[in-house]
């Protein structure tokens, strides 16, 4: 049911990693729960993220929630496609959807994070 | 925690449940924007059914709703409703609400569902002890079914006098062969009904509505689609633009209020608001861009700052729009920034309503 090629934080967002290179979005369980999603707010190219902190929000038509980086490092690039058409991070959550990609600093902050396994375990006991 | 007596139905649908006012409702059936673009571009039905309705009947029920309510209740003929406000002895809205007359000193009554409790409180306090106030909420349904293909539905599903009920009157008849008394009003800035029922017919009304209305393109809608539509077209929400400590003169409310129809409670004050000029004003805010304003966020204006009441995404204006109170020497077309999540952003002043229909 989840992709078992990234991931996942309690907080609901994915990471998927090549080459040194965090890539970033919210899960399908995430974009379920919050419904059309209408606004995104991200960080401009060049600027630090840090795990567990806000990187960015994202607005539903009801609320407004935060955005928590699984990872530390430097923003290379955001997803444009997303400021015209949020919907896309309803549609494809892992796929068109993804927020930003994180040149990482630490890779073994990833251990913390949980597989698909335990991501599903963890939203079945939500 | 009480639940709509169509509660099985709507989970069948699909729809995300939450708790609003102490009910769990519909919040949305999958899509909120979907159902926004149907209300306003073919039919979405609403069950509405946590709101109050009340009905005062009795000798003196007039002169009694008279001194209790803001706007000219003797104006009514049989049939005809108005929305009115309540208010306290100074000035400030109790609640907000339609008012029909069914006959002589016989009235029905649509209130919040957040103060249906306290509104009772406060008429019965009011009414002579020929009048008598009967609460028919808990036995009953209210459906709203809006846009601009709810005429058609409605008359397609029976309720032939739907097209030539007027704008806030009321009318009896039948939808799937169950009898209902419907109002052409809503809270989406669309044409349309609200239509009481029994409890028991509730589910054969809603269930055909939603059949008989596929050729129509209607859809199911929650209170996320609700918020979004009342907030396009700027109708106040108690707790929100009005509560018992705004006036209706703050509120850009006046066309409802009567100043010439004799005594009623919080008259004075209102009238003194008004000789003296307001402090501040309700007006609505056009942003640049997708960014949702929220309530109680800050406005930054060049006649001082304010605060945001409403504030959403318009999929039917295509940015974020606000209503905000602000102080009374702004104007539309200025620039304001609200600060939405500590980041200053642009917007435009615009008089309210931020969306009206197109009227045929």
């Amino acid at each position: 049911m989840y992709p078992d090629d990234v991931k996942y934080t309690e907080s609901h967002e994915w990471v998927r990693v090549a080459d040194g290179l965090a890539t970033i979005g919210i899960t399908d369980y995430a974009q379920e729960e919050l419904g059309d999603i209408v606004n995104v707010e991200l960080p401009e190219p060049g600027t630090v993220v840090r795990a567990h902190e806000a990187f960015g929000s994202v607005d539903s038509v009801k609320a407004v929630s935060d955005l928590l980086s699984p990872v530390t490092g430097e923003v290379v690039e955001v997803n444009e496609d997303l400021e015209g058409s949020p919907e896309l991070i309803n549609q494809e959550p892992y796929g068109t959807g993804w927020l930003i990609i994180v040149r990482m600093d630490d890779t073994s902050e990833l251990n913390e994070l949980m597989d698909s396994e335990a991501y599903e375990r963890f939203v079945e006991a939500e | 925690m009480k639940t709509p007596v169509l509660n099985e139905v709507h989970k069948r649908s699909g729809a995300k449940i939450a708790e609003f006012a102490g009910w769990m409702l519909p919040i949305d059936y999958g899509s909120a924007i979907k159902e926004i673009n149907a209300v306003r571009t073919a039919v979405g039905l609403f069950d509405v059914s946590h709101m109050g309705r009340l009905f005062v009947k009795g000798p003196g029920a007039l002169e009694a709703l008279q001194k209790l309510l803001t706007n000219d209740l003797s104006k009514l003929i049989d049939g005809g409703g108005q929305y009115t406000l309540m208010c306290n002895p100074s000035g400030g809205v109790i609640d907000d609400l339609i008012i029909f007359r069914r006959g002589e000193d016989d009235f029905y009554v649509v209130v919040n569902a957040s103060n249906l409790e306290k509104d009772k409180e406060w008429i019965i306090k009011h009414l002579p002890e020929s009048v008598i106030l009967t609460d028919k909420s808990p036995e009953t349904a209210l459906i709203a079914v809006q846009g601009p293909a709810a005429i058609d539905l409605l008359v397609k599903t029976g309720l032939t006098a739907a097209s030539e009920t007027k704008r806030f009157h009321m009318v009896t008849g039948q939808v799937a062969g169950r009898d209902v008394l419907a109002t052409r009003t809503g809270y989406t800035g669309e044409d349309g009904f609200e239509i009481a029922c029994k409890n028991e017919d509730a589910e054969a009304i809603w269930t055909t509505l939603i059949s008989e209305g596929e050729e129509f393109g209607v859809a199911p809608c929650g209170l996320a689609a609700r918020d979004v539509l009342r907030t396009e077209a700027c109708l106040p929400l108690y707790g929100h633009e009005i509560d018992d400590t705004i006036t209706p003169v703050e509120a850009g409310l006046m066309r409802w209020v009567n100043l010439d129809k004799g005594e009623f409670i919080g008259r004075e004050p209102i009238a003194k608001m008004l000789d003296e000029g307001l402090k501040r004003k309700l007006i609505g805010i056009l942003m640049e861009g997708r960014v949702p304003p929220r309530a109680e966020d800050k406005v930054v204006s060049s006649a001082g700052e304010g605060v945001v009441t409403s504030g959403t995404f318009s999929p039917t204006l295509g940015c974020g729009i606000a209503m905000a109170y602000l102080p009374s020497g702004v104007e539309e077309g200025q620039q304001v920034d609200v600060i939405i999540h500590g980041k200053p952003r642009p917007g435009t002043l615009k008089n309210v309503p931020l969306y009206s229909r197109k009227k045929k």
